[in-house]
């Protein structure tokens, strides 16, 4: 993948190339449902993680999925763009953590989902770009910040699976605690 | 009149001479590259008399494929069931009938129908459908069906059937028609809609090795 690609698309860029891997061309149902990419990171690195999971859908095709953890796992690192799978227990890979409270996802026009996803994901590149959600203080604060802020606006309104709230509500309380940390005065 | 105007309507006129009159005299339309519409009364008749409406299980990759085979191998002496088990049996298909792009290409083999699994964009489409080949694409089924004016609880990447392309009178590609047993409806669907879906969906679609679809 080219990295120097512009930041507004990186996230779209690793989203295709993940669906491009043979894991997921091989091991994945069409009918799968797909979590947004939400950004994780630790003293030393940053990746988005995408978590892919079977739908048991009642009710029909139209119908609900059920609530479960994702049992496959993408890690993509940034900038690199290096792809890793985790197909182990979910529950160690995927970012839950039991007894955070669910975020709501709010209803939006189905016509309109696709450009809120695409919001979402160019949010989240241009807030790795400026060095958001790393452990390092980003060098131009107020411009990271705001990006971070645009990704935290923007993370419930481009998620279409109500049901998967609850594994999002960690990756949300991180993007909250980075904003605290780092931008009370930006 | 003033001068103004009158240069304006001067410039009108040579307009209306060289492009506008019947028939024109200047190239007004790449004639030239104008493409006759590949698509027929046959081909139409044929992509609705294969479909076959709402599907029962989670099995639209399958219904799909299974409107390609019918289209090439005729009527199936098999329920939407039977087909289904069949390529549980035969393919990697999960045991409620899901399936990928990989899974349609051996389904649709197990009948003689050989495929490729291409990356689904608009140009393998245009030339796949031009070509009257059999197409599968996937897409995000709220986005999919939201496009439709049908509202649905929550997306998931969702696999249907396109039968054939719709041009415009340059020969381009305006447009696609869709069978789609997940709703039980065959409805066309522009080309602008058609690349946002194929974004939502799984990266890759199937195009059979050879025509399906009549020339007339």
């Amino acid at each position: 993948m080219d990295t120097n690609m512009p930041p507004s698309s990186w996230v779209m860029q690793a989203v295709e190339a993940m669906k491009d891997t043979d894991v997921y061309q091989t091991k994945i149902k069409d009918s799968y449902y797909r979590t947004l990419p939400v950004p994780v990171w630790n003293s030393q690195r940053t990746w988005i993680v995408v978590g892919v999971g079977k739908s048991r859908q009642t009710g029909g095709i139209q119908g609900r999925v059920t609530s479960q953890p994702p049992h496959l796992v993408c890690i993509i690192e940034w900038p690199q763009a290096t792809i890793h799978w985790v197909d182990v227990d979910a529950d160690r890979a995927w970012p839950y953590q039991p007894g955070l409270p669910a975020p709501s996802i709010p209803d939006t026009n189905p016509r309109k989902a696709w450009d809120l996803t695409v919001h979402y994901y160019n949010a989240l590149s241009k807030a790795l770009e400026r060095g958001a959600f790393s452990a390092q203080t980003p060098a131009n604060p107020p411009a990271a910040c705001a990006a971070a802020r645009d990704v935290r606006a923007s993370f419930m309104p481009a998620s279409p699976y109500k049901s998967l709230a609850p594994y999002y509500a960690t990756p949300l309380h991180d993007i909250d605690g980075w904003i605290a940390a780092h931008c009370g005065k930006h | 009149m003033s001068a103004a105007a009158a240069s304006a309507n001067a410039a009108w006129g040579a307009v209306k001479k060289n492009f506008a009159e019947t028939p024109a005299k200047g190239p007004c339309i790449p004639c030239a590259a104008a493409k006759k519409n590949p698509v027929g009364a046959k081909w139409r008749k044929d992509a609705g008399d294969v479909f076959p409406g709402h599907q029962s299980y989670n099995d639209c990759g399958l219904e799909a494929s299974r409107q390609v085979v019918e289209q090439v191998k005729g009527k199936l002496d098999m329920s939407e069931r039977q087909f289904m088990d069949n390529a549980i049996a035969t393919c990697t298909v999960d045991d409620d009938g899901g399936a990928n792009a990989l899974d349609r290409q051996c389904v649709m083999q197990q009948y003689g129908v050989r495929s490729t699994v291409e990356k689904a964009d608009i140009t393998n489409v245009d030339a796949a459908l031009r070509d009257g080949k059999g197409v599968i694409v996937t897409a995000d089924s709220k986005l999919l069906w939201g496009m439709q004016g049908i509202s649905s609880q929550q997306g998931v990447p969702h696999a249907v059937l396109l039968t054939n392309g719709i041009y415009d009178d340059t020969g381009k590609m305006t447009g696609v028609w869709v069978n789609d047993t997940g709703i039980g409806q065959r409805y066309p669907m522009s080309t602008d809609d058609l690349a946002t879906a194929l974004k939502s969906g799984t990266g890759k679609m199937n195009v059979t090795d050879n025509p399906i679809w009549p020339s007339d």
